[in-house]
């Protein structure tokens, strides 16, 4: 109750002019730094903090988290519509999102994405009010071999997404495995496959890897395949908008997304991506056409953004009650909070409870004002696919390269960005899915590390001595195995009845 | 082994590769002439994944030797690219095999080589004549190459993005886009 009251007048204060219009623009900046690719919500929330500088600390600390939260769901407008994710976490929305674009239902997936990131939002948000300390205590107790676990789990997904081959499945999970070995060994320090060169010692950028391989190499092979003689094909694109009913019918698939996006959330470290790839993976399993997922289905394209929404509120739960930021972005967040002189941590609930208050209804807030802007906005978004592809293909080529060079001003990163689309052409021209290799490179730090550190614990039989590894282990089997069971039932069925 | 190891980590770092290059372009070769011409682009990318992870396999034997609580550094490469030898040779036995479909047809290569070359310059272009120009001259050269014929509209696109990378990259987010060593000396006068 002593809650409750607490929440509503913090959302009493904010109600005056200021703190509404930091709540509006955060939100825009928010939306705009998540859809360019090359620029992440991390990068978004830290190039806005010096403007907070001589701002009230309550204040600047709603205007991050509104940047935070929008950044998000901005990711996805760029990668339904040209297929170039803004965000890492927006990669799973491309999978079905630029399909349904193709289609010429760019409209329906901007909206699919737009209710659920503002669901998704909602229940992190709500989540993060109700259980912030129980559930940042459940995560607390997680050693590294469940961890470890928990990345094994992630990587079991690979069995459903390589569609009909499984072994090119693996083999991309694993190419993007051994390219997360490259650079400083993270927990020895020691150089692997640097080969002396020292924009190699941090590994590869993560961002201008994933233009390179999920944008140029879908521009190659689009050249690859285009007439060019005839009209382009995207200027009939129609932006028709889904009805309140056709909202309705995903609500499932939302309502699951945002539980697995705020758990999944919570884990330090495991963060937006690791949702996405989880929540896509349960709802394809939960589908009855798990084929036509990767082709266009509204439902991938729901369970991507509701997960990746939700995970924000998730991942504020562990910084604020602990200290433990449980995402690059949370990171960046708790540094502002810092530099405000604000340490975030379970003292800050005892010395501070109405600037958590304050954040709680901000984000609530923010949420909707997200829905408002982000309905009134992305349409705009919807005339990218209307642009002639022979004009649209140097666009992203130039986005690409600009936004590569962005993350850190460097032009080994532009370079690395066309390597990488020139590999991702290559592997898809020979029918290798380039999602398993996506997700090795996102998950392969995290196994290494809480591998190797669970095994300096408690020896080589580690994670074999939690009961919360091995309940994580018999479920990422399970999910390896049953998909590719399924599929070769399905292909004998299908033999059967062609006989 | 020792001596193996700091040869690894010495020359072996140039060889290694070569090795594996030369590996490659073997099985290109041999596939071309041999019975399996039409699987020739699938048989030397299996055989590049393996000799990918045959590579970084033996470049692990060079890593410095440094070991904490029993876990070493190349534990985890060592485990990858094995997995990757083993699955790219499963994949090539079951292209000899006849279990996977011949090749995709060539359709507009010449158009991606071309556009990747474009691209390449870009970056040189970059480099030297700094990032407006060579982005100007990049997106009116690459709208021209994928057969947009309307030069007035492409002047006004590669426009258009030089004054939006300006504004919203240069000013706004205060990236440092390179103004190109020749620009840059001009400027310097």
């Amino acid at each position: 109750m002593q809650g409750l009251i607490g929440l509503l007048k913090a959302a009493g204060s904010l109600m005056s002019l200021e703190p509404l219009l930091l709540i509006t623009a955060g939100i825009i900046v928010g939306i705009l730094a998540g859809a360019m690719p090359g620029v992440s919500p991390s990068m978004g929330v830290a190039l806005m903090v010096p403007f907070t500088y001589a701002m009230d600390p309550s204040l600047a600390l709603v205007y991050l988290a509104a940047i935070y939260l929008a950044a998000n769901y901005g990711g996805s407008i760029t990668a339904v519509t040209i297929n170039t994710p803004g965000t890492p976490s927006a990669v799973v929305t491309a999978f079905d999102g630029y399909p349904l674009a193709k289609k010429g239902r760019a409209g329906e997936a901007l909206g699919v994405s737009l209710v659920a990131s503002f669901v998704g939002g909602a229940v992190g948000i709500i989540v993060l009010i109700l259980f912030s300390g129980p559930l940042a205590r459940v995560a607390l107790k997680f050693w590294p071999a469940e961890y470890f676990s928990l990345s094994v789990l992630g990587l079991s997904t690979i069995a459903s997404m390589g569609g009909q081959n499984a072994i090119k499945s693996a083999i991309s999970a694993v190419l993007g495995l051994l390219i997360c070995t490259i650079g400083m060994d993270p927990v020895l320090g020691v150089s692997r496959f640097t080969f002396g060169n020292v924009n190699l010692f941090d590994g590869f950028e993560f961002i201008p890897m994933l233009i390179g391989l999920l944008a140029l190499s879908e521009v190659f092979a689009e050249v690859e395949n285009f007439d060019f003689t005839a009209e382009s094909a995207a200027g009939s694109a129609k932006a028709k908008w889904p009805s309140l009913g056709y909202y309705w019918k995903l609500r499932m698939s939302m309502l699951r997304a945002s539980i697995i996006g705020t758990i999944v959330g919570i884990f330090p470290g495991a963060g937006a991506t690791i949702a996405t790839f989880i929540s896509y993976d349960v709802e394809k399993r939960f589908s009855s056409t798990p084929e036509e997922f990767g082709q266009g289905m509204p439902e991938g394209v729901a369970a991507a953004e509701a997960s990746n929404s939700a995970s924000v509120g998730g991942a504020l739960v562990p910084m604020l009650t602990l200290g433990i930021p449980g995402s690059a972005t949370a990171a960046v967040l708790m540094g502002a909070l810092m530099i405000h002189n604000l340490q975030p941590g379970p003292e800050l609930f005892v010395k501070s409870p109405e600037l958590i208050y304050k954040l709680f209804a901000s984000l609530l807030i923010g949420n909707i004002a997200m829905l408002i802007l982000g309905l009134a906005g992305s349409r705009l978004w919807i005339n990218v696919t209307r642009v002639r592809k022979q004009i649209l293909f140097p666009l992203i080529f130039a986005f690409a390269m600009i936004g590569s060079y962005a993350v850190n001003s460097s032009m080994w990163d532009v370079m690395v960005c066309l390597g990488f689309g020139v590999l991702g052409w290559i592997l898809k021209r020979y029918g290798y899915p380039l999602p398993p290799l996506v997700l090795g490179m996102v998950l392969g730090e995290m196994a290494e590390v809480n591998l190797r550190r669970a095994v300096m614990m408690a020896g080589p039989t580690a994670i074999l001595q939690r009961p919360g590894s091995v309940a994580l282990l018999v479920i990422a089997a399970l999910s390896f195995a049953i998909p590719i069971l399924q599929a070769k039932k399905a292909k004998e069925r299908l033999g059967a009845r062609s006989q | 082994m020792e001596s193996f190891s700091s040869w690894v980590a010495g020359s072996g770092q140039a060889i290694l590769p070569l090795i594996g290059a030369c590996i490659v372009l073997l099985a290109w070769a041999l596939a071309r002439r041999g019975s399996m011409r039409q699987y020739v682009g699938r048989i030397t990318l299996d055989t590049a994944l393996a000799a990918i992870g045959l590579v970084a396999y033996a470049l692990t034997y060079g890593f410095p030797s440094m070991s904490f609580a029993g876990v070493d550094a190349e534990l985890v490469p060592r485990v990858w690219a094995g997995l990757l030898v083993a699955l790219a040779i499963v994949r090539l036995i079951r292209v000899f095999a006849g279990k996977d479909s011949p090749d995709p047809g060539a359709r507009r290569l010449d158009k991606v080589l071309l556009l990747m070359a474009l691209l390449v310059l870009k970056i040189i272009g970059i480099t030297w004549a700094g990032y407006f120009i060579s982005a100007g001259l990049f997106v009116f050269a690459c709208g021209l190459l994928l057969g947009y014929r309307d030069l007035r509209s492409l002047v006004l696109v590669a426009g258009g993005w030089v004054a939006f990378s300006y504004f919203v990259f240069y000013r706004l987010l205060s990236v440092p886009l390179p103004t190109g060593i020749l620009l840059a000396a001009v400027l310097r006068r």
